[in-house]
């Protein structure tokens, strides 16, 4: 709303400035810039990841010359609604991927990742160093041990011959899991500036950006994750 | 009110490089890297200038130069495409102008993430050159036309399958990681770098143009970012997203299942917003060439910057007028096309304000405005013909012949072109401190304005008439008519002028940043920021020990009861005014 | 006063060029012409603006070019013309938009009595179908492709015994004439499309999946066929050619041509 006030004003009528409008002493209006950059980027990676979802259910609407599998698929409605766009009703490929349990396992360190980093944010607001320490390495260790889970995933994949070529679905599950896992290790490399000015005592003020950017960050690929891990579980 | 930010109190941080190579190679200074990205930007786009002029005689005199096979006929197609449109186009407007323009016309010292800058530079270079690479491969540079489309592209009957493909896609997926890095920078600075005053409304709609179409840049390259990684898997390790089972070369390929419309949907969702990634910069720059020349605010500013906004947001539900006969769901047909002629309104509008700007105005005929006249003409052209191509069986007969090839050369090939240009002159002024030489500059506008309209009106007949597009040659065929020959004689002929043209422009370019008189800080009474700055060219830091500040629009032209015709941004409000009620 | 004159002389120009060149539709040959009466209106709205806008422009350069003492009107915006302009802009969208709209219902609703023909390319040649006395197509895929049975039938389907083959290298097929005819589309390797400038309508070929148009040939002739989705390096080359025939010299034409069922391919799988 204040948005559609700014816009519909007359500029050619109002000359001068209001006192408060403009940039602090930094030359900067508003919150961190890196916060808004961030949340910028996880517009952009929204896009990404959204549009992967749009493509997986369009490949997985493929169906066609199966006329079971086709009359299966046309009774959900996201079928209709997304697979119209795409228009053609081609090969009956798809199998299921049979997801490995350590995914389960991998979601669970991720959500703990995640807790890491929301309560680093509290040592940070109550300035306790010490704790913001523990928090943040944990944090991170945590991100890191995920990651290693779903190399392990793919390896053991891999290992009982399940390449992605073998299916529309393992393809999919490759190229998510590496897109998710290159944006965490994107994530990685500011938690470890972060971290490394935190652990050289850094005072909280000057670490107030990057511990509260990461988090969001953080809790941002939670969220990608679990709804691209319920993709793959529901299909 | 009275706090003056000074350099001292100013706590950002702002790079001060100590050797040459950290000014002009390592810079983090907007300035420099547009130069440099402004630089690479035509550079390239002269290697596809030059591809443009084999293509043009290929067609004209079939044959005659041995070395144009189909094989590089397409190689050169396609690379002409992407370069002009992705490396070119997007990098100059948005890399080039945006960089340079941003801070300075919002009254910022620098962008607010200086190392991202150049790292987003360095990092396009690094995709230039790996497109640059392609030529050198095995098999050449694809020859899969611009827009890539599966299976053709990955498959043998297509040239450079092989190695060109995949250093197409790679060098996409760099620029794309090269452009998302410059894209969150224009966005957080226009957003939160503007300086006291600097209200969004007050903003030059030079910027309006480059931020709505930063954020369509943002929005849209991860598309094609998906679709390069989605094909590029298809292509090495042997994936299906895009393959069905098909046969290539009597051999049956290992593929099943996969759908090509697909790809053209994550393609064409890029795609279209991309034409106003293009178009949206050009859009405002020329805004600001009219409204600075013509002694007038632009007509109509609000609506100016309201129809900016809405065709952003409506460039991403028109994507599939691309596919019409692509064999995507027919009923899409009705909805797109009705969204793609609703574009058309708030398109329409600007054109109407632009010459209603011009609606007694006092019009000051120089080079940067007669490139602004050029690009209505030719705008007004090129828009018209999108009405065809957008409504849906209107577009039935004309699409994939040479009616799209005139039309898209000229909404999103010359019109922004002649924006380029005019955005050149208006503003070489202020970036080397010199002036240009007016005669080579009006020389260099007739030939290339009166040349590409005689390139492209002819390509509209011949697509009424049926001709196809992306043909090595015609060959004996019923009912093309010996006439048509003769209209790509003349086109090729035209279209060599116009490329030789250009060198005009560019010793003028060369000749007067040496010997050029010294430029008046604002040669052209302008309103806007960037001509008010302490020195010319602007220094490092752009504003000396003080920002600027805003106390009005930038559209102060010809106000009536002023002294001069111009009021600048800076100016504070006089007895006269109404000063802001608050 | 130099740019003034010369905006105007392109905008007659264009006028002039539109009327003296040679160069307009190809005569039409099927019922398409829905499509060629949507482009007209089109062509005229738009022309009509484009004279109009740019003669405009012209009286604008002249009339405001800057003199000695002149100045600029002061005149942030107008709402109530910019109000009427987009007003009169909708209207001429919806002139065009609204014949465009349904002349492609049209386009896409094949007629109950048409025939039925299958259009196949390959990189980079065209080859037919036709379904023989029950109307219907045999069933296809791509792992039943082999030099003896191109279209890949599936030799197990009872559809396809009769289905006849034109496969003869030239790309040639006969239409008969005012028969309504679905063609549906089929490609074995890329993206092709099946484009005959006099009919009007064009579609392309998707591997992996059927497409279709459908038409009423209007006059006898020959039309070529030419393909209009980039396909790969002899794109150019790949062309065919329609023959419209009055009804009695198509069915003739059409017996000359062997059945699948009287292929080895069939005779193999036991198929009747």
């Amino acid at each position: 709303m204040k948005l559609l006030r700014e816009l519909t004003k007359k500029p050619w009528l109002e000359k001068g400035f209001d006192s408060d409008d403009g940039p602090g002493a930094d030359g900067i209006r508003g919150p961190a810039v890196a916060a808004t950059g961030m949340w910028f980027y996880v517009g952009v990676a929204s896009v990404m990841f959204s549009l992967i979802i749009a493509a997986y259910v369009l490949r997985l609407g493929n169906y066609g010359a199966d006329p079971a599998s086709a009359a299966a698929a046309k009774a959900s409605l996201a079928w209709w609604t997304l697979a119209a766009i795409c228009g053609i009703p081609p090969a009956d490929d798809w199998a299921p991927m049979a997801e490995p349990f350590l995914l389960w396992i991998n979601t669970g360190v991720l959500i703990l990742s995640s807790i890491a980093w929301q309560r680093a944010r509290g040592d940070l607001r109550s300035g306790r160093m010490d704790k913001l320490r523990i928090t943040l390495t944990a944090g991170g260790l945590l991100a890191l041990v995920f990651l290693a889970g779903q190399l392990t995933v793919w390896r053991t994949l891999m290992a009982s011959g399940q390449f992605a070529p073998d299916g529309p679905a393992l393809a999919f599950f490759y190229l998510i899991t590496a897109l998710h896992g290159l944006h965490m290790l994107g994530g990685l490399f500011f938690w470890g500036r972060t971290t490394a000015m935190v652990l050289n005592g850094a005072e909280p003020a000057e670490v107030a950006t990057g511990v509260n950017v990461c988090a969001i960050y953080w809790h941002y690929l939670l969220i990608v994750w679990v709804v691209m891990f319920g993709l793959l579980l529901i299909t | 009110m009275t706090t003056y930010t000074t350099i001292a109190e100013d706590t950002r941080p702002l790079h001060h490089p100590k050797t040459w190579i950290g000014k002009y190679v390592w810079s983090q200074d907007h300035k420099v890297i547009a130069i440099q990205y402004s630089l690479t930007a035509v550079g390239v786009g002269l290697v596809a200038l030059v591809l443009s002029g084999l293509m043009r005689m290929q067609l004209a005199f079939p044959g005659m130069l041995e070395f144009i096979t189909p094989d590089a006929y397409y190689q050169f197609v396609t690379m002409h495409g992407m370069i002009m449109v992705i490396y070119l186009l997007t990098a100059l407007l948005l890399g080039g102008f945006g960089n340079y323009m941003i801070p300075l016309m919002i009254g910022a010292r620098d962008m607010v993430f200086p190392f991202v800058n150049m790292l987003s530079y360095w990092v396009y270079l690094l995709s230039v050159i790996v497109l640059m690479a392609s030529f050198f491969v095995p098999g050449g540079p694809t020859g899969a036309g611009w827009t890539l489309y599966p299976p053709q592209a990955i498959t043998e009957g297509t040239p450079g399958a092989g190695w060109g493909i995949i250093m197409m896609l790679t060098s996409l997926a760099i620029f794309i990681v090269a452009f998302t890095m410059g894209g969150l920078n224009y966005v957080t600075t226009v957003l939160q770098a503007r300086t006291k005053g600097m209200t969004l409304m007050r903003m030059p709609c030079t910027i309006w143009g480059i931020f709505v179409a930063t954020i369509l840049g943002l929005l849209a390259f991860p598309a094609l970012f998906v679709a390069a990684i989605m094909m590029t898997l298809d292509n090495t390790i042997g994936t299906s997203f895009f393959m069905p089972a098909i046969i290539s070369n009597n051999v049956a390929l290992d593929h099943s299942g996969g759908s090509p419309i697909l790809f053209q949907h994550l393609f064409w969702f890029f795609g279209h917003p991309e034409v106003y990634i293009v178009a949206l910069p050009a859009f405002g720059i020329v805004s600001d060439l009219i409204a600075t020349h013509a002694r007038k605010n632009i007509f109509g500013y609000r609506m100016m910057v309201w129809a900016i906004i809405i065709i952003g947001a409506l460039s991403f539900i028109v994507w599939a007028h691309h596919m019409y006969v692509s064999g995507m769901n027919p009923y899409f047909g009705f909805f797109f096309a009705t969204s793609t002629l609703i574009i058309a309104v708030p398109t329409a509008i600007k054109v109407y304000n632009w010459v209603l700007t011009l609606w007694r105005g006092d019009i000051h005929l120089r080079v940067p405005m007669l490139f602004a006249i050029g690009f209505i003409f030719t705008f007004i052209h090129g828009g018209l013909t999108g009405l065809f191509l957008g409504n849906v069986s209107v577009d039935v007969p004309l699409s994939d012949t040479y009616f799209v090839i005139g039309h898209f050369h000229m909404v999103m090939g010359v019109s922004p072109i002649m924006v380029v240009f005019g955005a050149i002159y208006h503003w070489y002024p202020k970036i080397t401190g010199r002036m240009w030489d007016t005669m080579l500059g009006q020389a260099h506008f007739w030939i290339t304005f009166l040349g590409v309209y005689a390139i492209y009106l002819p390509m509209h007949y011949l697509g009424f008439l049926g001709v196809p597009r992306r043909y090595y040659e015609m060959g004996e065929t019923a009912f093309v008519p010996e006439s048509v020959h003769l209209a790509n004689v003349g086109i090729t002929i035209a279209a060599l002028t116009v490329g030789a043209a250009q060198l005009i422009f560019f010793y003028n370019l060369i000749y007067s940043y040496f010997k050029g008189r010294k430029a008046d800080p604002n040669p052209w009474g302008a309103t806007s920021l960037e001509w008010l700055t302490p020195d010319t060219p602007p220094a490092h830091g752009n504003w000396g020990p003080d920002l600027p500040k805003v106390y009005r629009w930038a559209y102060d032209y010809s106000v009536p009861g002023a002294a001069q015709d111009f009021i600048p941004q800076t100016t504070p409000p006089g007895p006269d005014e109404t000063p802001h009620d608050h | 006063m130099r740019v003034a004159i010369v905006i105007v002389l392109l905008v007659i120009g264009s006028v002039a060029f539109h009327f003296l060149s040679p160069w307009w539709m190809t005569p039409i040959a099927s019922n398409w012409t829905e499509l060629d009466d949507a482009l007209i209106i089109t062509f005229w709205v738009c022309g009509a603006v484009f004279i109009a806008l740019n003669l405009f422009l012209a009286y604008c350069v002249y009339k405001f070019s800057h003199r000695e003492g002149s100045k600029a009107t002061y005149e942030p915006e107008n709402e109530a013309l910019e109000g009427r302009l987009t007003f009169w802009t909708a209207i001429g969208i919806v002139i065009m938009l609204a014949p465009g709209l349904i002349a492609w219902n049209k386009y896409i609703t094949v007629p109950d009595d048409a025939i039925t023909v299958e259009a196949v390319g390959q990189q980079w040649q065209w080859s037919f179908r036709f379904p023989g006395e029950d109307g219907v197509l045999g069933a296809v895929a791509t792992e039943h492709i082999s030099p003896d049975n191109p279209f890949g039938l599936n030799p197990g389907d009872p559809w396809g015994a009769d289905d006849i083959l034109i496969d003869d290298g030239f790309g040639e097929l006969h239409l008969p004439l005012d028969q309504p005819v679905k063609i549906v589309l089929r490609s074995n390797d890329v993206l092709h499309n099946f484009y005959v400038p006099q009919f009007r309508a064009k579609m392309d070929l998707v591997p992996g999946t059927f497409t279709y148009i459908w038409l009423t040939p209007t006059r006898t002739g020959e039309f070529e066929i030419l393909c209009a989705e980039y396909c790969g390096r002899s794109h150019y080359n790949m062309r065919g050619l329609v023959v419209v025939d009055e009804t009695p010299a198509f069915e003739e034409w059409l017996k000359e041509f062997p059945r699948f069922g009287q292929s080895d391919v069939a005779a193999a799988a036991g198929a009747p």
